[in-house]
């Protein structure tokens, strides 16, 4: 019984991670219509932006986190304006963008391996408490991860319902030329968009960090868990993410249990690409 | 001197990977990052073999060659059903789980250790630790592949793949079965990436998981996006820019780490900025 807690406390902290990722892509997805792969560069600037702040420069814990998640989110909008805006212009493809922003990963890896060299590192314990949970450890940064995930579901679910900037988002996501005819100004959002995706990566790069500590390579496997969650609710589905990365991470964490820790995420993939042999378009689209 | 053999080496290396990707990415518009991962098996078929049962090197070449064209082939399969954005995923997804493959399947690979003291080819009893006389066996691997190549997209063949990166569904009509077309020139590209590995593996005579991640297949694109798409010689001046460049943080004074990373920093920085001002690379004809 207790086992069967654990596994789905770890299915859950694991999908939630995944879930902030996938709406973090969709939200780019939806209005940019590629694939950014930058994410697996943006993540791990949010974990040590809060190393910088807090360990180097000794300033609260807080400040740091502040930094680490508005930091990440500037550079998710720098990366917009120097790189992909001038690509949209030009009208480049999907494809192009899409390769242009693996260039940005790599700059971004090196450049943080760079600053902060590419070994392991710690942040100092963020709150030392543990939960139980019918009978699961649960620790308080995994809690807040889970909360985090369906919060900012929700909030990004009402940001799109409710407010004129989730209209313009919307209107693009369903055709970029006819909203500009509109009067819609698109690198405005554009600027919103790439901010709050990277903020949001910035997010979850500071509380894995808290979680299990930082390296630059660390961003390459949430990258591609979230994205796979993303496809799995179904592309550019905001709120379709969040159940999506949940079954990945129970998926995830089953295998984990009834084979071996090592092989978890190549099966969870193997099985994921299999899956979309057979619908493309996600688990919940016709 | 000796430096500048190993650096023609290296060189010759690159530009099998470079060709070989090229012949996919360029020619027939699929933009796979599979090609670390092929690599990867070269290099790790011919380690194993030549260490663990100090098997010929040339008949290692041949089974990784047969191993890999066996995995190549069935990726192909499943990558028929996708296009686009969806097909790069897909190959991403494959480097992640070979990278894993080669980490976690200690009993064969050994893990994170690596191998080490792969030996240098034997041929006909001359073990060939001379850096120009090795220099002389990659001269001709690159010949080989570079004509292979040429021959390749000079013929029919070729011409119906750079068809297929034009139009593929207006070649359907015309009764061409795509889908084997690029099934084929996947696996034979695939092919080049092993046998480019096999050579590493024996020259460098250490292998380890961190040389066949998604930043290889990186380094390759930014190669054949430099000197040019669906150009046979601009993939060997982009490998040849590419790999001299680098050797210049040598002098400036970086610690190896260091200017092992300011090279990836680089290619990164020079990849995206390619693509924005000057698409068509050096000497291209297609641009993505």
């Amino acid at each position: 019984m207790e086992i069967i807690a654990q596994i789905i406390a770890n299915s859950l902290i694991a999908g939630s991670i995944y879930a902030l990722v996938a709406l973090s892509f969709n939200l780019m997805y939806a209005t940019g219509k590629f694939f950014n792969l930058a994410i697996g560069g943006l993540i791990p600037i949010g974990g040590y932006t809060v190393l910088a702040v807090t360990v180097y420069l000794g300033l609260p814990v807080g400040v740091g986190i502040l930094a680490g998640v508005v930091g990440t989110g500037i550079a998710g909008l720098l990366l917009d304006r120097l790189i992909y805006a001038p690509l949209r212009k030009r009208q480049a493809s999907s494809l192009t963008l899409l390769i242009a922003s693996l260039g940005a990963f790599t700059f971004l890896q090196a450049a943080l391996a760079l600053l902060f060299t590419s070994s392991y590192q710690t942040l100092p314990t963020l709150i030392d408490k543990n939960y139980s949970v019918f009978g699961a450890q649960v620790t308080a940064v995994q809690l807040i991860l889970i909360i985090s995930a369906v919060a900012c579901t929700l909030g990004m679910h009402i940001l799109l319902r409710k407010t004129s900037f989730g209209t313009a988002v919307r209107a693009m996501s369903d055709d970029l030329e006819v909203s500009k005819i509109i009067g819609i100004d698109t690198e405005k959002i554009f600027c919103a968009v790439f901010f709050i995706a990277g903020a949001i990566l910035g997010y979850v790069g500071v509380l894995v960090g808290f979680d299990v500590g930082l390296d630059p390579l660390m961003g390459f496997f949430y990258m591609v868990a979230g994205i796979v969650g993303a496809i799995v609710g179904g592309m550019g589905e905001v709120l379709l993410g969040y159940p999506g990365s949940i079954i990945e991470g129970v998926l995830h964490n089953t295998i984990i249990y009834v084979y071996s820790a090592a092989w978890g995420s190549p099966i969870t993939f193997v099985l994921i690409i299999i899956f979309l042999l057979f619908r493309p378009r996600g688990l919940f689209r016709k | 001197m000796e430096y500048l053999f190993h650096l023609f080496i290296i060189f010759c290396i690159f530009s099998m990977l470079a060709l070989t990707l090229n012949l996919v990415v360029g020619f027939t518009g699929l933009p796979s990052l599979a090609h670390a991962g092929f690599f990867g098996i070269g290099a790790y078929t011919t380690a194993i073999m030549t260490t663990r049962f100090e098997g010929n090197f040339f008949v290692s070449i041949v089974v990784g060659l047969v191993i890999t064209f066996a995995v190549a082939f069935f990726l192909g399969l499943v990558l028929g059903r996708f296009r686009d954005d969806y097909f790069l995923l897909v190959t991403l997804a494959f480097v992640f789980i070979m990278q894993r493959i080669f980490l976690n399947w200690g009993e064969v690979t050994r893990g994170p250790l690596g191998i080490p003291g792969i030996p240098p080819p034997v041929i006909f009893g001359v073990s060939l630790s001379q850096p120009w006389l090795y220099a002389l066996l990659l001269a001709g691997a690159l010949v080989l592949v570079y004509g292979a190549c040429h021959f390749l997209v000079s013929s029919s063949f070729g011409r119906v793949l750079k068809a297929i990166r034009e139009d593929e569904d207006a070649l359907k009509v015309f009764g061409y079965r795509t889908d084997q077309y690029k099934l084929a020139v996947f696996s034979l590209s695939a092919l080049g990436a092993a046998f480019a590995g096999a050579f590493y593996a024996s020259y460098i005579s250490f292998i380890d998981p961190s040389t066949f991640t998604v930043h290889d297949s990186v380094f390759i694109w930014a190669i054949i996006v430099l000197g040019g798409l669906a150009r046979l010689r601009g993939s060997l001046v982009g490998a040849l820019i590419l790999v001299v460049l680098p050797e210049a943080l040598r002098f400036v004074g970086f610690s190896p780490d260091a200017a092992a990373q300011m090279r990836v920093l680089i290619y990164g920085a020079l990849l995206v900025g390619m693509l924005l001002y000057r698409p068509q690379g050096l000497v291209g004809e297609y641009r993505l």
